[in-house]
């Protein structure tokens, strides 16, 4: 911080502006705006720790909900400050927000609002402490204005012409962006959410009966797997379609959701993260080696199918040498990588449905 | 500037209410408290701890006694919420013995005298943006209001640990408070920061304080203090926060103006 002078000048947005451009945010303004972002989601990620691990969770003033809301509190002033410079520089009106922050100044308020809404929703109606938490309306406008706000780098990102195939510097912002994006949707699918299974209870979930036809354990598992596997691999092909990524983007995805998942979890699947993350590191050789991109059509789609394939195949792996055995049911445990391959090539046929000519 | 005091308005306007008394205890009108062992227990104490809300019992004397089906060991203190506490007039068996108490209820004051208070500080704030110095020494005024009805609010708590308490008491102040030295250091510089973070301090503080209005109309606060006290504090921090927040902007805009 500058203390209002010698201010980082924010760039214009593209050579051949109007007159005023909008700024465009420098890396130093988004590195901060994610990083303030991260204390914001921590506080959430902590929040979730104490609902799902904390009984007779009686008050809305914990330390979970000082964590969360002073993070917001943060990224406000922030953003705000940001604001302020740009005016400093002459900048009026919405030439003062730069490019890419303009949802996040709306979802600023929004998320206040949400938050005077959710603890007058606790004083009256009472605070969740299970799957009702996913479903609150109070929770669902603060978790959406989050990601609005948390999105605002890779908006910066996105909008930049001369970003194509950034290094993994260039690109932290944007990668953290997406990550906490990821982590939080991931938050909010808890119903379906296959992170958070203890080696354990996945080749538990595994073995049944066949007789029987599978088990609710079982049943519960494979949705969660394909759902998971959607929230998964759908940034990655999201962004492979305008960038070209650098090696590390999908192990940072995978290390900041798994932030997340082993709280919430209470640190019972350490192997289970171990998994996700070695496979987000085979991912990221997947995406060096396929270079995937809209104009890449095969690689795109293969790549699709095998990001998928390998995070669902390594997470049994991960399970089974845990455990020293694998589940009892083949087909489960060998089928559901082969399913979750078809939905990620399913998912980047309807992203990028032909080539670009 | 108008992207910026729409925000600033926004934030203030809907503001998220992150701060309160520690603990979850709120302001109210009756107080539940023991008035007496019967017949006596000697070195066994009894009260009504965590404003009203809780029963405390210390036992110091030579033998075990029970309590609501809980043995309490020599030398052992034991903390609990039972309902029978709340009628006007109540026993709670304790051993051979019986807790006795009462709920004593007393009437509030006048909201409208404090909320005229807070108004007349919000002006006073807002005043103090005619000058960098001034809008510093606001910041720094406000910051420490707040800092001591957190800490008030905190030590009224029974049974829980301080720091997580003072924290979950803070909300916002984990951001605000850490900004007054900022506020402070720009000032001494005579930076044009000083104006933008004594205008979002001071924004922060209105949300801080709104939960506290309640302060304003119950009789019976949770703070370590008189009651009085912590309605001047929550007063200082809503109507100094206010003013802070108008006194910031408008200094922007007349500094801004010239640019």
């Amino acid at each position: 911080m500058t203390l209002g002078q010698d201010l980082e000048v924010d760039e214009p947005a593209g050579s051949t502006a109007p007159a005023r451009p909008r700024p465009r945010a420098g890396y130093r303004t988004d590195l901060i705006t994610v990083l303030l972002g991260t204390w914001f989601s921590l506080g959430l990620f902590l929040d979730a720790w104490a609902h799902s691990n904390v009984p007779e969770l009686e008050s809305f003033f914990t330390p979970w909900h000082a964590v969360f809301y002073s993070g917001f509190a943060a990224t406000g002033a922030w953003i705000l400050w940001v604001l302020w410079r740009n005016y400093q520089q002459g900048l009026r009106g919405l030439d003062a927000v730069p490019v890419g922050y303009g949802p996040a100044v709306i979802a600023l308020p929004v998320f206040a609002a949400a938050g005077m809404g959710d603890y007058l929703w606790h004083t009256f109606i009472g605070i969740e402490q299970g799957i009702d938490i996913l479903f609150s309306p109070t929770h669902l406008v603060l978790i959406s204005s989050m990601i609005l706000i948390l999105t605002t780098p890779l908006r910066t990102a996105w909008s930049d012409p001369a970003m194509t195939g950034p290094s993994l510097r260039q690109f932290l912002p944007a990668a953290l962006s997406l990550g906490f994006t990821a982590a939080l949707v991931v938050l909010f699918s808890g119903y379906a959410d296959a992170t958070e299974f203890t080696s354990g209870e996945i080749i538990r979930a595994f073995t049944f009966e066949k007789s029987e036809g599978g088990s609710g354990w079982a049943r519960s598992l494979a949705s969660s797997i394909m759902f998971t596997n959607l929230i998964m691999v759908l940034p990655l092909l999201l962004a492979a379609r305008r960038f070209r990524l650098p090696f590390g983007t999908a192990t940072l995805l995978a290390v900041v959701v798994m932030l997340l998942s082993t709280a919430v979890a209470d640190y019972t699947n350490m192997s289970t993260a171990i998994g996700f993350v070695v496979a987000g590191v085979i991912i990221d050789v997947l995406l060096v080696k396929l270079r995937p991109s809209e104009d890449r059509l095969k690689e795109y789609r293969i790549f699709g199918a095998a990001a998928s394939f390998v995070t669902w195949a390594v997470y049994f792996a991960a399970a089974g040498i845990d455990q020293g055995a694998m589940p009892g049911v083949t087909e489960m445990w060998t089928g559901a990588p082969v399913m979750a391959a078809l939905h990620g090539l399913l998912m980047a046929v309807v992203l990028v449905p032909t080539a670009r000519r | 500037m108008r992207a910026l005091l729409l925000a600033l308005v926004l934030l203030i306007s809907t503001a998220t209410p992150v701060q309160a008394h520690a603990g979850g205890l709120t302001p109210q009108d009756h107080l539940s408290r023991v008035t007496g062992i019967e017949p006596p227990l000697p070195g066994v104490t009894a009260e009504m701890v965590n404003h009203g809300t809780q029963l405390e019992i210390r036992n110091g004397s030579g033998t075990p006694i029970t309590v609501a089906d809980h043995v309490i060991g020599v030398g052992e203190a034991y903390l609990f919420r039972d309902e029978r506490t709340t009628a006007p007039q109540w026993e709670v068996p304790l051993g051979t013995s019986v807790i006795k108490g009462r709920v004593g209820t007393t009437p509030g004051p006048n909201p409208l005298w404090w909320l005229l208070i807070t108004a007349a500080i919000a002006l006073g704030g807002y005043f103090l943006g005619r000058r960098r110095a001034l809008l510093a020494a606001g910041v720094v005024v406000v910051t420490a209001a707040h800092v001591w009805h957190a800490v008030g609010s905190t030590l009224a708590v029974t049974g829980q640990p301080f720091v997580p308490l003072l924290i979950g008491a803070s909300g916002v102040g984990l951001v605000a408070w850490p900004l007054t030295v900022v506020a402070v250091v720009a000032a001494v510089r005579r930076r044009p920061a000083t104006a933008f973070v004594a205008a979002v301090v001071g924004a922060m503080f209105v949300v801080a304080g709104i939960p506290d209005f309640d302060s304003f109309r119950f009789s019976q606060l949770p703070f370590a203090g008189p009651g009085d006290l912590d309605r001047l504090l929550v007063a200082l921090t809503l109507g100094g926060g206010l003013g802070l927040a108008a006194g910031g902007f408008d200094f922007m805009r007349r500094a801004g103006s010239t640019t």
